[in-house]
Formats: structure tokens, C-alpha cells, sequence
């Protein structure tokens, strides 16, 4: 019946019941995940910039958008001759303006050639009527497209093209059509990065990322904005900050914040983990440099650069959980921050299994099923083996034989049953800790393994009073339970319930985080559904009462079709 | 002699005003067609075609708003130094001001109407 229930919960999603839970949780998981972003990657950070027009870049320019392509030349001139590693121009031109022309491009792109530079320009979002850009451009258009409808980043694109209108231009190029970030990525790392980005193959990232985004910001940003405008950016400048900076104690926090529903007013200011830089700002000196220093467009040296807007009447932008509106520019350069910090083992959507008809289901659903089986098999098997009619057989001995077992092992002094969680914690911080290139950041990684032992421990310790519990019932006095006795086991039994399911989330977790690298949210469902098991036994509860509802009616269809036995007996 | 020296004079005029011609920074470059204009005493004079600007002679920096004073056929206006391009010789960077760069509230709540905003003064 449990099984039932997650099928309409998942496929059919009532009231968009699933959709609605997996949004608000995807904020709760990116408060508890975001501190702790790009601490694993010294590459992190060093390798994007983004530099935007924004409210204050027109004002400077005395101009609005679009800007005049004089203009654009002037300052992809000036971030060419910071000498980046790749550009990407997020700016759709795919109409000339009647008084200019696009051939002004021209000289950007010889020189970008020249000083070996990938660079492109957006020709919008994929689809089968985005037309081309015109001429010189069309040559290094690739998409822009921001999120999905499932919150996930699309790297690759399995586009047929056809020829054009006309039959001007037919697409000669065997390359799948990429999306901004990976674009980017796959021409560095197929050229001036081969040998910093491993071995490099496409079909490595055929599925959509999932972003993770982080909530410190660039160490130069500061020479750029300022970050007092918000309580958000405290603790934005990475190893600053004390002990309420910590990677860890920000987690708990924030994620403290999340889960309440408190985050709301939570979600203004955030300065954008990218380094940041208004358009205006390329030929001035850092906030606090002294005179003669360089201008700040030497920090893009090296990094790939996303030039676009950052204005929110231009609708260019996302909504981002736990962040807020997020320009898409800066969507495009933490994507490929993302590919620079995880490679090919990128957060990203579970792949799909065809069934036929188009119809899909994915892996995590597939996953999720399996799981849910196996419990509420287990639960069938106990409910059904421990009615006393129930005739005692092999199922009533394996189970007598689980429950002694467990008892035992529960039974057992703290410290001996202490060793398996810290055995599990302990190897999960081994591999994790040895991923990290950097040592400042073991001690907040090796927290978050102790708090999960600690979770554990907790857990056992309940299973083991609830446990244990029964046992001195027996031994005392025998069968008869009075009603206080019985009070205190559901209050056992309800806090086991609830610790054993914090347990699960949080080893579904740190198992996700480390080895399947799917979207956190979800597994919400499927915690949730677990949450519900418990009241599936309550006489009150609509698990039962619907399943006795069932049950009558399957008896009176059954009773209806079967002609009278006792009649026909006679 | 006269003549000679008179004539020697001449030359060493038109010479030096010629240096001083060349020496003089122009407006070599528009970025947009129009560009807004302010009088010497910053009242606005709406926009003006970059036609107008164009080759023409910067006569100096507004001291308190850091406009360049362009001379023109009606005049000396007020431009923004970034509309234009000029041949003047490279300035050392100057600091960058202070501003805010961030997300905004996805309600829309609470937040300003861009990403970036400058910084307000203390008390404003």
C-alpha cells in the first residue's frame, strides 16, 4: 500500500505535492551545502570572472541598452588585452542594428584568434527556430540557455540541423551543440587547459548539472564592490570571519534558517560567488589600491571570462534556492566553475531509463522503488509474523531470529556498538579527506563526518532504550502491560522512529554528496513517505483507514462475483 | 632686416601655434550616436549629435563633477569622460567607486530595482 502511495505521490504528484516539497528542500539543501562549495578545489574560483553591464556601468557610459556595437568592441577589446583564457559574450545579436554594422566584430575576432582565445557569442536559448547569427558571428555563436524546468543546467544539446532557410548554411560541424558554460570548458580543455582538465570526454557530460552554488566570494572581489550592504557577506570573504564563518557552524545555521522557513528574508545581497566586475570598472584601480596600481582588468587574466548584463529589468535572470535572482551571465560562469571545480563528476540529473512510448523514469525513481520495497517488505514480513495466528514457520523463526540478533547486538555495551558508526564515518572522512587538495579545510570537512557519528550514535542509543525496554517488561511482568508502560514504548518507539529517519537522511546524504552526486531534493519525497510509515498503523490514521476502505471493497466485489459458497455447498 | 625678422616672427607663430594644436587632446571617437550634454554650470542641454563632438578640441576637466569640457561650435559643453574617446595621453587608473554587486530577492521584496547599486553615503 506504502508502495502504492509513493507511485501516485511520484508520477502523479497531487496538488504537485512532490514538486512543491522538492523546491522548498532544494533551499534547505543549498543552505547546508553552500558554505562548503569550493573548498575542494584549489581551482575553484581562480579560473571565472564575469564582467557585467550593470545600472552603475550605464550611468558611467552616459548610454542604455542595447549598447552601440562601437561600444562592445571598446570593452571586449579591453578584456582581450587582460589576456583571459576564453570569453563567452552573453548578448544576443541576432538582428544588426539599421546604423551599424556587425563586421565591427571582425577585428575582436581576429585578435582573439591571434592571442589564441576561445571566444562566443550567444545565439539564445535551443530550439528548432533559433535562428543563426549573422555573419561574422555565426562562426562562434553557442547557446545560452538557463535553467530547466527540473533546476538543472543543460551542458549538451542533441540537435539535428538541417539546412536553413534558403539553404544558405548547413551545419558541417560533427560537434554536439553545447550550452555557454560547456562550451567554454570543452574548447579549453581541448586546447590551452588539455592538460588541467584530465582526460576530457564529451560524453562524460551529456547530462544536465545540477549547480552547485557557493557563498564566498572571489578573495579580488573585494577590490572591486563592496560587501557591507548586507549581514549576508560577513562571512563572504573565505577563512575570515571566526568561528561563526566556519564552514560548518555557517551550515547549521543557515540550514537552522532553511528548514523553518526563515530564509526568505534571507535571500537579498548575497555578493555572487564569481568574481564580479562592472563593465565601468576595467580601466579603474581596485577600492583601497594605491595610486599606480593596475586596473582591474588584470584579474581576469587566465580566467574565462562571461561578459553580459546584470540588470534585473533586462529579465535576464534566475531564480536561485536559498539565493534569490541571479543574472543569468553569472549562471553561465558558476556552471563553469562547477565543471572547473567537479570535471566530469559534476552534481547532475539522474539518467533516464526508456520505457517505450515516451515514456521515461529515472534512475533516482528507480532507486527510490527499490528502497521502498525493501522496507515495506520488511514491514510486511514483520506485521504479517507477529499476529498470533499467524502459524509459526520458517518466516516466524527468521524473523525471531533478526529481532534476538538485534536485541543482542543492542544489548551490547555503548562503546562496542559505538564502533560500527565509526567505523562507516570514518571510512566515508578517509575518502573524502583525501580528495581534498588543501589541509586549512580538513577540520570543517571532519566535523560534518563527527556530527553524522554523533547522529548515528544518537539513533542507537534510542533503539537501544526502546529495545531494551520490552525486555524488562517480560522479565518483570510478563505479559500484562499497564497503560503508562504502554505510553513510554510509543514514546520510544516514535523518538527511534524519528532519529532512525534523521540517521537515514543523513547517510543518504554524505553517501550522495560523495559517490552518486544527484540533486539532494530528491530523496525528500522519499524521507517524507518514510515519516508517514509510522502512522500507517495508527487505527486513526489514513494510511490505515484507506487500506480498510480498500479491503472492504475488494471483499464486497469478491463476495459479489463469487456465488453464495454456503448455497451452492447445500 | 625688418622684414626679415617680421617674417622669421610669423613662422615661429604659426609654428608654435601648430605644436600647440597638436598638443591639444581632441574628441577622436563616439561610442553612441547622441550623447547627453551639460552647460559650464551643469545645466542640461539634452542630448547632442555625436557629429558635434567629433574632432573637437578638450579644453579641460570639470573639477567637481569630472566631466570633460569639450569645445563646440555653440560652445563648451559637459560630457561624460567614458562617452567619448579622446586622444588625450593614457591617465594613470583611477580608484574604482564604491558600489554593491549582488542577488536580489526573488518576491522582489526589500530589494533595490537593480543588481549593482552604488554606495550611499552614511546617513542618506
Amino acid at each position: 500500500m506504502m508502495v502504492m502511495f509513493w507511485v501516485v505521490y511520484k508520477f502523479f504528484d497531487p496538488l504537485s505535492l512532490e514538486s512543491a516539497t522538492k523546491n522548498s528542500s532544494a533551499q534547505f539543501f543549498s543552505a547546508i551545502t553552500a558554505p562548503f562549495y569550493g573548498l575542494s578545489s584549489p581551482r575553484s574560483h581562480e579560473r571565472v570572472a564575469v564582467v557585467a553591464i550593470n545600472d552603475p556601468t550605464l550611468q558611467t557610459f552616459d548610454a542604455a541598452l542595447p549598447l552601440s556595437y562601437q561600444r562592445q568592441v571598446f570593452i571586449l577589446r579591453q578584456i582581450l588585452e587582460a589576456d583571459p583564457a576564453a570569453i563567452y559574450v552573453d548578448f544576443r545579436m541576432a538582428y544588426e542594428h539599421t546604423d551599424e554594422s556587425l563586421t565591427q566584430f571582425q577585428s575582436v575576432l581576429d585578435e582573439a584568434k591571434s592571442k589564441h582565445i576561445p571566444i562566443f557569442f550567444a545565439r539564445g536559448e535551443e530550439g528548432h527556430d533559433q535562428i543563426h547569427l549573422p555573419a561574422p558571428l555565426g562562426d562562434v555563436e553557442s547557446y545560452s540557455n538557463a535553467l530547466k524546468a527540473s533546476s538543472a543546467y543543460p551542458l549538451l544539446f542533441e540537435t539535428e540541423e538541417g539546412p536553413q532557410e534558403g539553404g544558405e548554411r548547413v551545419n558541417e560541424d560533427a560537434k554536439p551543440q553545447a550550452n555557454a558554460a560547456f562550451d567554454v570548458y570543452r574548447s579549453l580543455c581541448t586546447s590551452t587547459w588539455s592538460g588541467q582538465c584530465g582526460s576530457f570526454h564529451e560524453d562524460d557530460f551529456r547530462s544536465p548539472m545540477i549547480i552547485q552554488w557557493g557563498l564566498h566570494v572571489d578573495p579580488a572581489q573585494t577590490q572591486v564592490s563592496s560587501l557591507d550592504n548586507s549581514p549576508r557577506n560577513a562571512c563572504a570573504v573565505p577563512f575570515s570571519g571566526g568561528f561563526f564563518c566556519r564552514s560548518i557552524v555557517q551550515s547549521f545555521t543557515l540550514g537552522f534558517r532553511a528548514f523553518w522557513g526563515s530564509s526568505r528574508d534571507y535571500e537579498v545581497g548575497h555578493a555572487y560567488y564569481p568574481l564580479t566586475i562592472g563593465a565601468h570598472q576595467l580601466d579603474e584601480r581596485g577600492l583601497g589600491t594605491p595610486a599606480g596600481s593596475p586596473p582591474l582588468s588584470h584579474l581576469l587574466k587566465g580566467r574565462a571570462v562571461f561578459y553580459g548584463t546584470d540588470i534585473r529589468d533586462q529579465h535576464d535572470d534566475t531564480i536561485i534556492p536559498f539565493l534569490g535572482r541571479v543574472p543569468n551571465v553569472v549562471l553561465h560562469a558558476m556552471a563553469f566553475d562547477n565543471l572547473v571545480t567537479y570535471g566530469s563528476n559534476y552534481f547532475q540529473e539522474p539518467p533516464e531509463l526508456e520505457l517505450g512510448r515516451g515514456i521515461h523514469i529515472g534512475w533516482a525513481e528507480i532507486c527510490e522503488f527499490v528502497l521502498w520495497l525493501i522496507f515495506t517488505g520488511w514491514m510486511a514480513f514483520k506485521f504479517y509474523y507477529s499476529h498470533p495466528e499467524v502459524p509459526h514457520g520458517r518466516g516466524a523463526k527468521l524473523r525471531h531470529n533478526i529481532r534476538r540478533r538485534s536485541r543482542n547486538f543492542l544489548s551490547l555495551p555503548l562503546p562496542v556498538i559505538a564502533v560500527v558508526p565509526a567505523i562507516f564515518c570514518t571510512g566515508l572522512a578517509a575518502f573524502d579527506l583525501s580528495h581534498l587538495p588543501v589541509l586549512r579545510n580538513c577540520a570543517d570537512e571532519a566535523l560534518l563526518y563527527v556530527c553524522l557519528f554523533l547522529v548515528l550514535l544518537g539513533t542507537l542509543v534510542l533503539l537501544r532504550h526502546s529495545a531494551q525496554a520490552p525486555q524488562s517488561e517480560d522479565a518483570e511482568h510478563g505479559a500484562e502491560e499497564s497503560e503508562a508502560e504502554k505510553a513510554e514504548k510509543l514514546r520510544l518507539g516514535f523518538w527511534a522512529h524519528l532519529a532512525l529517519l534523521t540517521s537515514l537522511t543523513g547517510i543518504v546524504f554524505a553517501l550522495n554528496e560523495l559517490f552518486i552526486q544527484w540533486p539532494n531534493a530528491d530523496w525528500i519525497g522519499f524521507i517524507l513517505l518514510w515519516l508517514a510509515v509510522g502512522e500507517s498503523c495508527e487505527s486513526t490514521g489514513f494510511v490505515l483507514t484507506f487500506v480498510n476502505f480498500l479491503c472492504r471493497q475488494l471483499h464486497a466485489l469478491t463476495s459479489e462475483r463469487v456465488p453464495n459458497s454456503e448455497s451452492s455447498s447445500q | 632686416m625688418k622684414k626679415i625678422l617680421s617674417l622669421g616672427l610669423l613662422c615661429a607663430t604659426i609654428l608654435v601655434s601648430q605644436a600647440q594644436a597638436a598638443s591639444t587632446p581632441t574628441v577622436s571617437g563616439v561610442f553612441e550616436k547622441t550623447v547627453h550634454a551639460f552647460s559650464e554650470s551643469h545645466a542640461p542641454l539634452g542630448q547632442i549629435p555625436a557629429s558635434d563632438l567629433m574632432n573637437q578640441p578638450v579644453v579641460g576637466t570639470d573639477e567637481e563633477t569630472g566631466l570633460l569640457k569639450v569645445q563646440t561650435a555653440q560652445g563648451v559643453v559637459l560630457v561624460a569622460r567614458a562617452a567619448v574617446n579622446t586622444t588625450m595621453a593614457a591617465a594613470a587608473p583611477r580608484e574604482t567607486s564604491c558600489s554593491y554587486i549582488g542577488s536580489l530577492s526573488a518576491s522582489g521584496t526589500g530589494s533595490s530595482s537593480g543588481f549593482a547599486s552604488k554606495c550611499k553615503q552614511a546617513g542618506h
